[in-house]
Parts: C-alpha cells; sequence; structure tokens
C-alpha cells in the first residue's frame, strides 16, 4: 500500500500538534520553576555581595588611630546614630580616620594646626587631648574657617558634642558611618547624614560589638548570614 | 510512527538538556559567589598572615643577612614572590629601604582571580624607640609607666603592683601580676649590647673629625675635677651647611657634626625655659654630648633651639650617668641617656637622694609635659604623678629613653620613676637590624 489516508494524515497532524504543545507547556513550566529556583538563590548571592562590600568598609577601618596615644583612647563604635547617646539594635555608626594624625594647640576662638595638610571648609576632625583642666577628651568638629597664614594653619571649629574645651592634643580627618535597619531595609547613613538603601527585604538584622569586634547576623526568608569584622 | 517515537524522544532530550544546563549555570553562581566570600577571606588571612611571617623571618635571624637585608629575595624594591597556603605573596616598596625611617610596603596575596592587597609600614627597631633598655638584669621598685619599647637581659623584677607598659616587653617580668600590659611579644629578639652597635671610639673619632673634642682640661669647660657644660651658654647657628658654635661668646669654629666629646667626666646643666605655646616646625638637628668618664646631671633637660633649628639632646656617658641632688625635686629629661659602663666597672644610671624646689617655669613645663603626653589616658598613673607632684615628693621621669650596659639605682627618697622613648630620629645612633610592623599602619587596597 502506497501512501497514506486521510484518517491517518488528521490522527499524525494531531499528534505532532500534541508533541509541540506539550513541548511548549514543558518549556514553560521548567522556566518558571528555574525562576522559583533562581529566586530561591539570588537572595544569598546578593547577601554575600553586600556582606563582602560591608566588610571591605568596616574590616580594619579604625587602624590609623592606634597611631596616636589620645586617638586610640577615643570610642570608634557607636550603638547608634548619635555618638552612643541611646542604646538601639536597629542602628549603629563608627568612624573612618582618612588622615595621619597631627597636633593642635586652641589660642581663644582659633585652633592652630600644622601648615600641612590643609583643612577646608566642610571638613570633619575627629580631637582628641586635654582640656584647660588637665583632663582627656575627645570630641568630633567641622571646620568653619581656615586661614593658612602665619607659621601654622589656623582653623575655626563647630564642634559635633558639648564634652568640654579641646586644649591641645590630636586630631585627624575622619567620616562618620552609619547603618540603619527599618521597614526590612538596611540603610547606610553617609558622612553627609543622607540615608540611601544598602539591602533590601532582611527579615532579621542584629549585632553586637564587644572590644573590637563587631558581629551582623541578617535574616533573608530562610537565608541566615552572620559575620565577624575587627574594627 | 517511528517519525514520532523519534521527535518526542529529541524533545524530551532537548528539554532534559535545557533544564541540566539550567540548573548547573545556577548551581555554579550560586557556589561561585559563596566561594568568593570564603576565598577573598583567604586571601586576606594569607595576605595579614606573611606581613608577619616576613617579620618573624627577618628578626629570627636565620639567614644571614636577615630576610629583608639579603638582595638574593628581592628585584629592586619587590620582594621576589613565593607560596604561602596556595597563595602566591608578592610584595614591593615604595622606595629603597630606609634604616631611620618608614619603609611603605604594598603587599599582594592571589589565588587565581582572587586577592587581597594591603599596604603596611615596616621599620628598623632603634634605640631611641627604647624607654628602657639595659642589658642586666633591673629590680624596678616602683610603680612605673613604660611608654614605649622595653629591653632587659633576663627579667624585670617587679616589687610593686601598677607597673604599666604600653608597648612591647622584651623582657622576663616577675611577678606578672603587678604589670599590666597593653601590647603583648612572644618574640624576643637577642638585641647587641649598645657597645656593639656603636664602639665609644667611634663617638671620639667622630668628634675630632667632624664635630669637637674636648682635651686635656680646655679651661672653657674645666670646673675643680671636671668638665661643665653649660648647654644655655651654648649658641648653635649653621654657615654655609656648617655648625658655627660658640660657647660662653667664645666662638668653637665650624664644624661638620654636632657632636662635643669630652675626655673626662662631664656635668651637664640647662635652665628651664618657657613653655612655648605652639609645637616648632623649625627642623630637627639632634645635638650628641659624649663624656668618655660620668655624666652627671643637675638639671631638667629639653630640646635646645637655635634661630633656625631644635636641637634634641643625645648625652652618652663612656661609664655611668648620674643625677645629682641639685635636680628639681620633680625632674624630667627630655633627651636621650646612654651609658655604656658595664656593671663591673661601676656604670649604669644613679639617682642620687635629694633635690631642689621648682621654679614656676619648671612646674609649668612639667604640667604642660603631662598633658601632652600618654599620663593623659593613663589616668591613674596621671593622678599619682600629680599628687607626687603636689606633696613635693621626688620624682625622675625619662621622656627620651635611657640606654644602659649596667642596671639603674634610684634612691631611697625616689617616690616616682617614669620612662618615656623618644619620637627624635639620632641620625649618629645605628638601626638594630630587627624590623617592626608600624602600628596603625595597615590599610586594605
Amino acid at each position: 500500500m502506497k501512501g497514506f489516508s486521510l484518517l491517518e494524515f488528521v490522527i499524525a497532524a494531531h499528534l505532532c500538534l500534541l508533541i509541540l504543545i506539550a513541548g511548549y507547556s514543558v518549556l514553560d513550566r521548567e522556566k518558571d520553576f528555574l525562576a522559583k529556583m533562581s529566586g530561591w538563590t539570588r537572595p544569598e548571592q546578593e547577601s554575600n555581595y553586600r556582606l563582602l562590600l560591608l566588610r571591605n568598609l568596616l574590616q580594619d577601618s579604625s587602624q590609623q588611630l592606634k597611631r596616636n596615644a589620645f586617638l586610640q583612647s577615643v570610642p570608634f563604635f557607636f550603638n547608634d546614630l548619635d555618638f552612643g547617646k541611646e542604646q538601639r539594635n536597629d542602628a549603629f555608626s563608627f568612624v573612618r580616620p582618612l588622615s595621619s594624625p597631627v597636633w593642635f594647640r586652641r589660642e581663644g576662638f582659633w585652633y592652630h594646626v600644622p601648615k600641612s595638610p590643609l583643612w577646608k571648609g566642610g571638613t570633619t576632625l575627629l580631637m582628641a587631648g586635654s582640656d584647660a583642666a588637665g583632663r582627656f577628651q575627645w570630641n568630633f568638629a567641622r571646620v568653619l574657617l581656615d586661614d593658612p597664614g602665619g607659621s601654622t594653619q589656623r582653623v575655626k571649629l563647630k564642634f559635633f558634642l558639648s564634652h568640654p574645651e579641646l586644649d591641645s592634643g590630636s586630631l585627624l580627618q575622619a567620616e562618620l558611618h552609619g547603618f540603619l535597619w527599618k521597614n526590612k531595609t538596611l540603610y547606610w547613613v553617609s558622612p553627609s547624614g543622607s540615608l540611601s538603601p544598602y539591602f533590601g527585604s532582611l527579615d532579621e538584622f542584629s549585632y553586637t560589638f564587644s572590644g573590637s569586634q563587631l558581629m551582623i547576623s541578617w535574616r533573608i526568608a530562610e537565608i541566615t548570614a552572620e559575620f565577624r569584622s575587627t574594627l | 510512527m517511528k517519525g514520532f517515537a523519534i521527535v518526542a524522544s529529541l524533545l524530551f532530550l532537548l528539554i532534559m538538556t535545557l533544564f541540566g544546563f539550567s540548573v548547573l549555570l545556577m548551581a555554579s553562581g550560586h557556589y561561585s559567589s559563596s566561594r568568593g566570600l570564603f576565598e577573598k577571606e583567604n586571601a586576606r588571612i594569607a595576605c595579614e598572615a606573611a606581613a608577619h611571617w616576613i617579620v618573624a623571618q627577618h628578626n629570627a635571624g636565620i639567614t644571614t643577612p636577615p630576610y629583608l637585608f639579603d638582595p638574593g629575595n628581592w628585584n629592586g624594591t619587590a620582594l621576589r614572590s613565593f607560596q604561602w597556603n596556595s597563595h602566591t605573596i608578592s610584595a614591593t616598596f615604595e622606595a629603597p629601604w630606609t634604616s631611620t625611617g618608614i619603609n611603605r610596603l604594598t603587599l599582594t596575596a592571589r589565588k587565581g582571580t582572587f586577592l587581597a592587597s594591603q599596604t603596611l609600614e615596616l621599620r628598623q627597631i632603634r634605640l631611641e624607640n627604647f624607654a628602657f633598655f639595659s642589658t642586666q638584669p633591673q629590680v624596678l621598685p616602683y610603680a612605673s609607666l613604660f611608654d614605649g619599647t622595653v629591653f632587659a637581659r633576663s627579667t624585670i623584677e617587679l616589687q610593686r603592683p601598677s607597673v604599666r607598659f604600653r608597648e612591647f616587653v622584651y623582657a622576663g617580668v616577675q611577678p606578672e601580676y603587678y604589670a599590666s600590659f597593653r601590647k603583648r611579644t612572644l618574640q624576643a629578639p637577642e638585641f647587641p649590647n649598645p657597645e656593639q652597635l656603636m664602639p665609644p671610639a667611634i663617638l671620639e673619632e667622630k668628634a675630632r673629625e667632624t664635630g669637637i673634642a674636648v682635651i686635656n682640661r680646655d679651661s672653657l669647660f674645666w670646673e675643680n675635677d671636671h668638665y661643665r657644660l653649660d648647654l644655655d651658654q651654648l649658641a648653635i647657628d649653621t654657615i654655609n651647611g656648617l655648625w658655627h658654635l660658640q660657647y660662653k661668646a667664645k666662638d668653637l669654629g665650624l664644624h661638620r657634626s654636632l657632636i662635643l666629646w669630652f675626655d673626662a667626666d662631664l656635668r651637664l646643666r640647662l635652665t628651664e625655659r618657657p613653655v612655648s605655646p605652639l609645637p616648632s616646625s623649625k627642623l630637627r638637628d639632634p645635638l650628641y654630648v659624649v663624656s668618655l668618664g660620668n655624666l652627671q646631671i643637675d638639671s631638667n633637660l629639653s630640646p635646645l633651639e637655635s634661630a633656625s633649628r631644635i636641637h634634641p639632646l643625645c648625652a652618652i656617658a663612656g661609664n655611668a650617668i648620674h643625677l645629682l641632688a641639685s635636680i628639681p625635686r620633680a625632674c624630667h629629661l627630655d633627651a636621650c641617656l646612654i651609658a655604656f659602663g658595664s656593671g663591673d666597672a661601676g656604670g649604669g644610671l644613679k639617682i642620687e637622694a635629694g633635690g631642689r624646689d621648682l621654679t614656676a617655669p619648671e612646674r609649668e613645663q612639667f604640667l604642660f609635659a603631662i598633658r601632652n603626653s600618654a599620663f593623659l589616658v593613663e589616668d591613674e598613673k596621671k593622678q599619682t604623678l600629680l599628687y607626687a607632684l603636689n606633696a613635693g615628693e621626688k620624682t625622675v621621669w625619662f621622656r627620651g629613653g635611657v640606654i644602659l650596659n649596667a642596671s639603674l639605682q634610684g634612691s631611697s627618697d625616689l617616690s616616682q620613676l617614669h620612662f618615656g622613648s623618644s619620637e627624635e630620629v639620632y641620625s649618629l645612633l645605628p638601626s638594630l637590624s630587627f624590623v617592626y610592623i608600624v602600628e596603625g599602619s595597615r590599610q586594605w587596597q
């Protein structure tokens, strides 16, 4: 028998269509399944990536303070975003020194510092030393005015904290960074004080600080990350 | 029907292959993210461990010359790379090695695509880094503060509690519960004796060739049975790159080095000056005062100031150093003190009993020094020191380091004894071959 009947052709065409539809359907389901699987693993990858970035920012961040006897006695980690005034479990801030320490001396409203480096207005300084009574004090300050004339550089400062006025000691340029967990999002508080989302959809966030060890842990769905940094 | 079976099988295979391939891609992405985290951390650990290994290898003195000074390990300013825990370690200095200053090193640990890099500063240990250096065992009956490295061959025997060490201690401290340490060290290099590092004959030769050698009881300096150097009467100036010195308005000529060498016992004196409100930005060139015999000090000591320079003091005795009874009751010596005399020859440092009341500038200077030193952050020590100052108790504070070949003997009336290292660089003093990582200098790249 040569060729095939109409019935055979119809059955064959249906079978072929069935295979195509079934194949497409399976591929579609497979795509959905893979997307779901990817959805399970992506948070962990994102968590690992954020963790690496954060660790780079935190690890050994206070090292420069150790160069000076006064500055190494200054707290460089705060359990809130306001120099440790209130203990918070959802926020912390820390100091990142940006220069080497230099001396300073007060004369009236002016502070004398070496000619170099040149401190421009708006620069944040971390200062530590002696007050008029000879007690140890520290403070953060912002440079308001600078006068590079003369044998030293003179700067006028606006202090962040109402500690007794510093008379002499050491200072360095520093910036303050912070992190705040709010509405399931971890925000980075930049040195200028602005909030930027850093890592979203965190179901839990906590940290502990002891000595110079900071341990951070967070949870996204079933994924828990926990890491330690030495500041 | 065979055709359909083949098409169906191929489609099934295609679907399974696509699925398998996608799962593989996803798994490898997930694995590499976790692996990246671990490998990055491993690279950091390797980088940090390698830095300590390099320093330990150098200081262990296994090879001659030591590791960092061996030209075989270097290619210009780059260290020959080596393997450390499956990581390739490479290191480069910013500039050729200097024995007196900072040597900035960039260290990289690499394993495949994973790398960690950090910069750190290395320095050679120098005598002026020591707050106290003695080649003999030392007994310490005071609750002292040591703000600088400490070395004593064999032991330091503490007889009172609350002795505070702020830097590394290369000595056995007994009993240890009398001491508190800010830093601990497990490695104790075998430091040579000071006279091996800097033979006294070299100082004499240097003074005769490029400085001033005072010999044969020179009447300008001689007084009864010893020389006397009143540092207030010494004027220093520079002319055409040479040092021009005058003493009691008498011209001492032009010299290449600021070294005054005396062939007998020498008494040293300096009047306290008013506190300068601002640190000087003048260049610093140390003045070396050397006595072949004993060196007697009967005042506070602090750096001299000339028109264009600050001159930190380094006072060296061929035999012993004596702090006379005429020193202020609260005495601070901002000078590097070195005594070559060994125990048998009666060397070391002796503090005589007694002392005079402080003048107003001396008291002001002492308080200023406390406020600008480590005492500010060591509150307990500061309070006891201030109490001793107000009560008129005898106090001696060495602020520029004490290097001895024998032990230090305090007087019966001595209440407080404190030590600090010098922040100056006395370039005439040789560097020891040992190196250390400058605290706080490590920075990740």
